[in-house]
This record gives C-alpha cells, structure tokens and sequence, in this order.
C-alpha cells in the first residue's frame, strides 16, 4: 500500500513509479531488515564455511600440516580441518569421541526431560492431583533460571577428592567417596540438564493437552473405547505435533548446551562437541572449531527436517495454546496423594534443593566442611584479606561479592546488555513483523523469514565463535568489535531472531490491516500510522516480550563466553570463571545474584498479566 | 436523471497472480448516484471499492474523480486515498480499539494539525449527528455494534467528503438493527445527496437502498441497471437468478414457426415472441417471476404440492410432468395441495434467454 507520496511532483511516468516503490513502508523495512540479516546472519554463516576451509596463521603449527610440507598461507583453501577432525590421529579425541559423547547426552538428556515434562503435564493437566495450579505455577521456574546452577549444586553434592579439590557434602555425611560415574560424565550431565529442560516439554505439552476438548475423548468412549485406546488413539495423536515440537527444541538446545558438561564434564576430560568447540577456539584452533560447528549444524538442521518431515508445517515448533476447554479429570484413587507427595519431592528436588545447597555453599568458610562452625559471610561482605578461622587468607584475599567493585559492575553489565538486548529484540521484532505480514507473498516478506529463522538450526557456542571470528577485526568500513559490548548485544539479538520475528509477526497478524488503511484514509504517513496505530496496539506483547528477553539473556552462557573480555564480562561468564579457577563460593554467590534477578524477572511479568510461558521457548 | 459524472472508471484490471480480479473493467457513476456493486464473494466488487478509494493499486487502466485522474497506470499517476475527497467505511468497522470514541473521529483533523478547539467543536457537533454526542468517551468495545458502526460513519463524515464508499458495512450487525441501519444510511446519502459507492452480497439490501445496481461476477460487470430494470428485465440468467427472492421460474421453451409468424411453447405455456429478435434459435429459456403467473382457465395443468402462506400472499408450489413453477398469489386460492389447478403467465411479463450464451433476447 501506498504511503503520502508527493508523485505529482515528478514529471516522467517513470520517475513516479520509482518514488512510489521505494516509498512502499513494508517494503523499505524489508529491504534495510534483509540488508541486516545479511550482514548478521548470512556473512557469518558463509564466514563458519570460509574458515573451516581456509588456513590460519596458527595452523603453520600443526603438525599435518609440517608432515604434509604444506605452506599454509593464511586465507588459502585447505582441507586440512577436514582431515583432522574426521581423519588423522587427533580425530578420535577431538571429533568421535565427542560425537558419541554429545550424542549419548544429548539423545539421554531428551529422552528423560520428554518423559518427565509429559508425565507432568498430563498429571496436571488431566488428572484431579491436588494442588494442580500451584504444582503448574513453580514447575515453570526450572525454565526461567538458568541450567548450570544446578550442575554446580551437583558438584557440591556429589563431587569426590579422586579429581582434586575438596569433598562433597555427600562424602561429608556418609564418609563414602561417591563414584566417579556419579560425580561427573554423562550420567550427571543428562540428570542436570533434564531437570531444567523438561520445562519445555511441561509447557509445551500441557499447553496442547489442556487445548483439547474432552469431547473428543468422550466420543471414543461412548464408541467402546477403553481408557488405553483413548489415550494411544484419540489424545496422543493430537498432542503428538505438540510432543514433537518439544523434542526438536530440547533437542537442538541440549547439543549447544555448553555450562553444563564444561562444568560437569571437562573436569574428566568427558567432552562434548560444543566444550570441544570452546577449547579449540582457545586453543586458537577456529578452522577444527568451525568444522565442528558445521557438523552441530548438519545434526541440528537434520532434526528440525524431520520434524517438518513429520509434522508438516515449518512453524510447527511453534505451540498453539487455544482455549481451555471443560474437560473431565481422570480420578487417580488411592494413589492421589502418593502421586502428590512423588510430584512435590521431585519439585523440591529440582528446583529448591539445588538453590539450597548453593546458597548453603558461599556461607562455607572452607570448601568440603560441611559443619556450621566453618559458617562465614566473608564470601558476601567480607573485606579483602580477611584472615579465616583457620589461618588461611580467604579467597586468596578477594573481598565479598558485594563489597567487590568488579562484581558490581559485572552486574550492571548483565542488566544492562539484558535491558538493550530486550528493547532492541522487541522493536526489530515489530518491524520485522510488519515486513512479513505486510509484504506477505513478496519474496522479500519470505527472504526475511527464513533469514530471522536460520540462527535457530546454529548452536549458541557455535554463534559466538563464528561472531568472535567474524567481528574481531575491521569489515571495510564496519569497526573491530571484539571486546565491546556492542558485540555482545549484536550477538544476542541475532541468536534471539527467531523469537523476536515469531512474536513479532504474531503480533502483526493481531492487527487488521483496515485499522492502518483506516489511518491511510485521513493522510497519515507511515510514520504517524506507526506511532498512533501499529505499537499502541502491540504494546502488550511487546511488554511481555521485552521480559522473556529480559530473563533469557541475562542467563546467557553459551553464546557469550567465547566474547567477552574482562570489560565486558558479564555473571553467567564470570561464575564460570570463577568455578573454573575453584572458588565455589564466589562463583555460587553469583549464580545466587543471577537466580535472584531471573526471579525478579519473572515476578515482574507475572505482575504484568499473565504471559503466556510457552512464547519464549526456545530462547 | 443523472447528474453529471463524478467518478469515471475506464478499462480497470486488478490481478493478483495468475487470477482477475478485475477484468477491463468500465462504469460511470454520476453525481448523486446510490449505485451499489452486488456480487457473490469472489467477483470483484471489494477490489473495485478498493481502487477508488485507493487502497488498491490497479493493475491497469485509469479512474478519474471530480475530472482529475486520481489514477492512471499508464501515466503512472497515483493519488494518495486523503486527497480523493472519499471517506470509507469498513466492513469491520476498523474502528482503532486503544482510541476512545471521540479520539477516533478526531483523528484525522488532529494529523491534519487543525487548532484543538476547533478539532474538539467539529467532532461534538459530527457525534451530535450521529447521537453519539454521550459516548465520546467511551472505547469501542464498550459499544454495541449498531453505535460503532455510526463512529465509523461519524469518521467517515467529519472530512466532509464529497463521495461515500462503504464496504459491506452491514454484514457484521443482527437481523433487526441491520434494518434499522439500512434506513439510516440511506438518510444519511439523502440529506446531503452525496455520490455513494455501496457494496453488498445482499441483494435485499441492494434493491432497497440504491439508485443504481451493478451485478459483478468474476470481475466483470454483467448489467447496470435501477433496481426496477435488473428485477423486470435481468440482462442474462446468472442476474436472473441472483436476483431471487423469491426465486424466478425457469422452463425450457421451443421455437414453433407458423405461417412466417413464431411462438415459443414452454411445457404448454404459448408464448408470443417476435421472429426478428429470435432468429433461427430452436430451443431458449423462459423466465418469470413468481408473481407474474396467475390462474388461467386456459393454462397448463399443475398439481398443487404445497402452499405457504405468508400473510399478505401465499406461495404454491406446482408441479407436473414437465416441470416445476413457483406462483405467488395476494388472494389465497381455494384448491389444497393435492388439487389440480390451471395457470398462465400474465402478459408481457416473460423474459427469453439464449441457451447458449445465457444472455436475454427481450
């Protein structure tokens, strides 16, 4: 549709048709929005390929390359990556090894969250479990905080002396040495990560269950249907696109996972492909990370074929919550309480006992003692060089997180990349709603969709390596970005496209396009459409998605940790460092400051009204 | 009586992909017209409200509005829909829901960067009119459906313009309040004799609010007539059959040639036809309305099958061997389904179609 244009002014037929076109809003939004979604998202993806296939100046080092007499002249073509990951004698520790291991967890860590998010969607959903709101209410926590706490908690439950460092509050209280199984590797990893992922399959599938109408049900009933049959013929078919749903999402998001199996796993030399990608980017090897990467993306672009294979719609991954339906509840007897207490421990479980024992944790003088005389609040408010009960100098002589004025400012650097990332998120979400909606059935409305679309099928670990390649140095005119926040917000908005045109275009959909031609009418331009008509109508979702944004980000490890530098460390980094280095206690009284803003987050939403969860999915 | 014309539209063509919206369309519409684009779904009469106002970019031809070309594909000329002097009212009303009432009709002075006070007099004394003036500060959605429809008139008038289009602008309000509305809107063209442009898949609506009605099908006009005409003399058996209530009886009828005169015999019924018009035809198609046949001594036998009676008329389905008639009569007759009685067709009161093409031949 045409905007106020002054055509009359030009004199050629030709000249008028150029001004009218250009002046198309949607159409100049989807131009400018695809240049962008080029240079972000289509130049780094071209970019993992380049260097994957491309010498470095580090490689002259390697040593296929001295066995081949290779010159290695950065920027020449090689196939060198190749044959390391895939065949040379490094291949099995570097690449196979990692394969299984990321396959074995991540193919674990689905399995157990599916289970447990549907079991407890259907309890909740379905059945006359008492306390259903309030189980459905902090069910949804393990979402909105972020993942790897819990792998922390675990290792101060669990961990052993056989790697060094002190013992768990396990072998405090029985005197046994857990097993190195139970300790660290896969089976930790897949717990962990299960107990924060299974949210996706609970809201996800709750959401679809609950949109069902028991009519249904019901028909097959009268029809002679048994309670077994209903279910396998009636209820799970119509869930099932919902299920599947879930499984790509947890699925795509457990193979980029990377906090979880660094802390977990890399203290066993257990190593996934996303804490392989970490360490040879460390170890200034980009062209074996970039293989890698394109491998992750090769798995996680499979995945989501099939999904579309089998669903049959590319949005599919998208849950339609309708409306709540009467539905009947399914009597669960004698065993209703028993399923209670069962729901309730596994909650507290997950959600309470790790807080628990991680805050317990940085009120532990000394690292193993589990007893309240080792009690200290050095690691909160402690002065530097505090001398503890014990005659050690505390935290090497750091002070207490919050008299630590590096601290504070890694806190107002997590808050504020969390608040420009949000609004930036939420306001390229409209126009690029705007841009696809309106122009739909243009090429330019389908370019932009499937660009905002591709950062979806990149592992995060893999994003920030290709951004850290990228932007660390000048693109003609485009400045050296590394070590700037700005990166750091370039990169997190581009990890959050998808749902920022998802909820964009949503929103969009939500407005009839009569409302804009009813303000075209009068004369307003584009402009005055936008400001009066457009965002006063899609505020509510913006609002609810500026939160999600909010929370997501602020959570944030995998993406960034290969950005950031000791300016623009922000908490997820800098409790990983920490923990990394073997000071629990302050990385754990970080991760407490993140909980408590993620909390914060989410209250402030729930004030708000009440956002509908499953719309920040997947971020 | 025509006035002289205020919107001219030549040779307009809308495609969207491989399908025609609009096919080489062409019409006048004079000053103080009601005409009315009556159409099923699909035909084209949105999109060319549409491209008057603006809203749609032809794919071709030329509209003129007020003698300026207000759209011309060839000279790519194009004028923005505010500087069309039309005001348009949505089918869904378009009212914007975050505006009060007042905010809405508003609207457009307030961009237009009028004094406020004079913004605020205009729009009481437009609510005034429309009796809206003790909703202004109400939300859309606080009103019922008949009063947002008359926001979105008031919208529509505070511009003053010159020529109203409306899109379907009853469709969205019940049984009772639609006619309440059918009369207001047609005060509403009366008082001030503006040109309006009405659109409508609602032939009731259309017979009895406009001056002109233009039948579209696919795109294409198939006949511009007054209400009268259309209803009497349907150009084709498509508008025959669209304008129906109740519905037209159609009987296959045979040329028979005598002593160099013609008639046409319809399952029985003799009806004169001049042999110039009808050619060397052998078979047409015989129209009537229901209430142009009538009890005839002479008439072709038909078995009552059922009557209902409507109150001030009666309707009879008759059926016999060759075909079915429908026959609407003011007095009830006497004879009871069952009951054999004999009608014909009162004169001049038929209309003959070509098999073929479906077009009239008088």
């Amino acid at each position: 549709m045409s905007i106020s244009v002054k055509t009359e002014g030009f004199n050629s037929p030709l000249l008028r048709k150029a001004g009218r076109e250009i002046k198309k809003p949607e159409r100049v939004i989807g131009i400018i929005l695809l240049a962008l979604l080029v240079f972000f998202v289509f130049m780094p993806l071209i970019n993992i390929f380049q260097t994957a296939f491309t010498f470095t100046l580090s490689d002259r080092r390697l040593p296929q390359v001295v066995l081949h007499g290779l010159k290695a002249i950065p920027g020449n073509f090689t196939l060198v990556h190749l044959e390391r990951v895939f065949y040379s004698d490094v291949s099995k520790n570097m690449f196979y090894k990692p394969l299984l291991n990321s396959i074995v967890v991540t193919g674990g860590l689905t399995i157990l969250s599916m289970l447990i998010g549907c079991i407890l969607a259907y309890l909740v959903v379905r059945t006359d479990l008492p306390f259903k709101k309030i189980i459905a209410n902090v069910a949804t926590i393990p979402y909105v905080i972020p993942s790897w706490p819990i792998a922390l908690a675990w290792l101060t439950l669990f961990k052993n002396q056989r790697i060094g460092g002190s013992q768990g509050w396990f072998q405090y209280l029985t005197g046994i040495a857990p097993p190195d199984w139970l300790s660290y590797g896969p089976v930790p990893i897949i717990i962990c990560l299960s107990l924060h992922y299974y949210a996706f399959s609970f809201i996800t599938v709750s959401g679809a269950l609950a949109s069902i109408d028991s009519n249904l049900e019901e028909t097959g009933a009268l029809l002679g249907a048994n309670r077994r049959q209903v279910m396998s013929k009636i209820t799970l078919p119509l869930v099932m696109p919902a299920i599947l749903s879930a499984f790509i999402l947890t699925f795509s998001k457990g193979l980029g996972t990377f906090g979880t199996p660094a802390f977990l796993g890399l203290p066993v030399s257990y190593t996934t492909l996303a804490t392989q990608i970490y360490s040879a980017i460390r170890n200034n090897l980009p062209g074996d990370a970039f293989i890698i990467a394109i491998i992750m993306i090769i798995i996680s672009g499979l995945t989501i074929y099939m999904n579309v294979k089998v669903i049959g719609a590319r949005k599919s991954y998208v849950t339609i919550s309708g409306k709540g339906f009467r539905s009947k509840p399914m009597n669960l007897g004698r065993a209703r309480w028993f399923i209670f207490a069962l729901v309730m421990l596994f909650v507290i479980t997950c959600i309470f006992l790790p807080l628990y024992v991680l805050l317990y944790q940085t009120f532990m003088e000394v690292n193993g003692d589990y007893s309240l005389s080792n009690f200290t609040l050095h690691y909160w408010i402690g002065a530097p060089n505090t001398i503890g009960k014990s005659g050690i100098v505390l935290g090497e002589g750091q002070a207490g997180i919050l008299r630590n004025p590096d601290i504070w400012l890694t806190t107002w650097n997590s808050i504020r990349l969390s608040i420009t990332v949000s609004i930036l998120a939420g306001i390229i979400g409209i126009f690029l709603g705007y841009a696809i909606v309106r122009g739909r059935g243009t090429k330019l409305a389908s370019a932009c969709d499937t660009f905002s679309f591709a950062p979806y099928i990149i592992p995060s670990i893999a994003f920030g390596a290709v951004y850290l390649g990228m932007f660390s140095r000048p693109i003609g005119f485009f400045p050296s970005l590394y070590g700037t926040f700005a990166l750091l917000v370039i990169v997190s908005l581009a990890k959050r496209l998808p749902f920022s045109s998802r909820t964009g275009s949503a929103a969009m959909m939500q407005i009839d396009k009569s409302l804009e031609e009813a303000g075209t009418l009068v004369g307003a331009g584009f402009w005055t459409k936008f400001t009066k008509i457009i965002y006063p109508l899609t505020k509510s979702g913006f609002v609810a998605g500026f939160m999600l944004s909010f929370i997501s980000t602020m959570r944030e490890l995998s993406l960034i940790v290969l950005l950031v530098t000791p300016e623009t460390k922000i908490l997820p980094t800098m409790t990983f460092r920490y923990t990394e280095g073997g000071y629990h206690q302050f990385g754990d009284a970080i991760a407490m400051i993140l909980v408590f803003l993620s909390l914060l987050g989410i209250y402030i939403i729930r004030k708000y009204q009440g956002t509908d969860m499953a719309k920040g999915i997947g971020d | 009586m025509s006035g002289k014309v205020k919107i001219r539209i030549e040779n307009l063509s809308k495609i969207w992909g491989t399908t025609k919206a609009i096919d080489n369309l062409t019409m006048d519409i004079h000053e103080g017209d009601f005409l009315t684009l009556l159409g099923p779904s699909g035909c084209g009469k949105t999109t060319t409200l549409r491209s008057i106002a603006g809203l749609e970019n032809p794919t071709e031809g030329k509209i003129t509005i007020n003698d300026k070309v207000v759209f011309s594909k060839k000279d790519e000329i194009y004028i923005d829909p505010v500087k069309r002097d039309i005001g348009l009212i949505f089918q869904s009303y378009a009212l914007w829901p975050h505006m009060t009432v007042m905010k809405n009709v508003a609207f457009g002075p307030t961009i237009k960067k009028l004094p406020k006070d004079e913004v605020e007099k205009l729009t009481m004394d437009i609510l005034e009119k429309v009796h809206l003036e003790k909703h202004a500060h109400r939300y859309p959605n606080e009103l019922s459906g008949g009063q947002q429809q008359r926001v979105a008139i008031a919208r529509m008038l505070i511009a003053k313009p010159g020529i109203f289009l409306m899109d379907e602008p009853l469709s969205n309000l019940d049984a009772k309040l639609r006619l309440e509305m059918r009369s207001e809107v047609k005060r509403l063209h009366q008082e001030a004799g503006t040109t309006t442009v009405y659109v409508t898949h609602d032939q009731e609506e259309a017979m009895t609010m406009s001056s002109h009605i233009c039948i579209m099908k696919d795109g294409v006009i198939l006949q511009k007539d007054t209400p009268e005409m259309l209803y009497r003399k349907p150009a084709d058996l498509f508008v025959a059959d669209f304008i129906s209530n109740p519905k037209m009886n159609f009987i296959d009828g045979e040329v028979i040639r005598e002593n160099g005169k013609a008639h046409v015999n319809a399952k029985g019924f003799i009806l004169p036809v001049e042999s110039d018009l009808i050619g060397d035809r052998k078979h047409v198609k015989v129209a009537f309305r229901p209430e142009d046949a009538e009890l005839d001594q002479n008439g072709v036998a038909f078995r009552i099958e059922t009557q209902l009676p409507t109150g001030p008329a009666q309707i009879n389905n008759l059926i016999n061997e060759h075909c079915t008639v429908t026959m609407i009569t003011k007095n009830y007759i006497r004879s009871k389904p069952g009951e054999t009685i004999k009608i014909g067709i009162k004169p001049d009161c038929h209309n003959i179609f070509d098999i073929g093409t479906g077009k009239r031949i008088f």
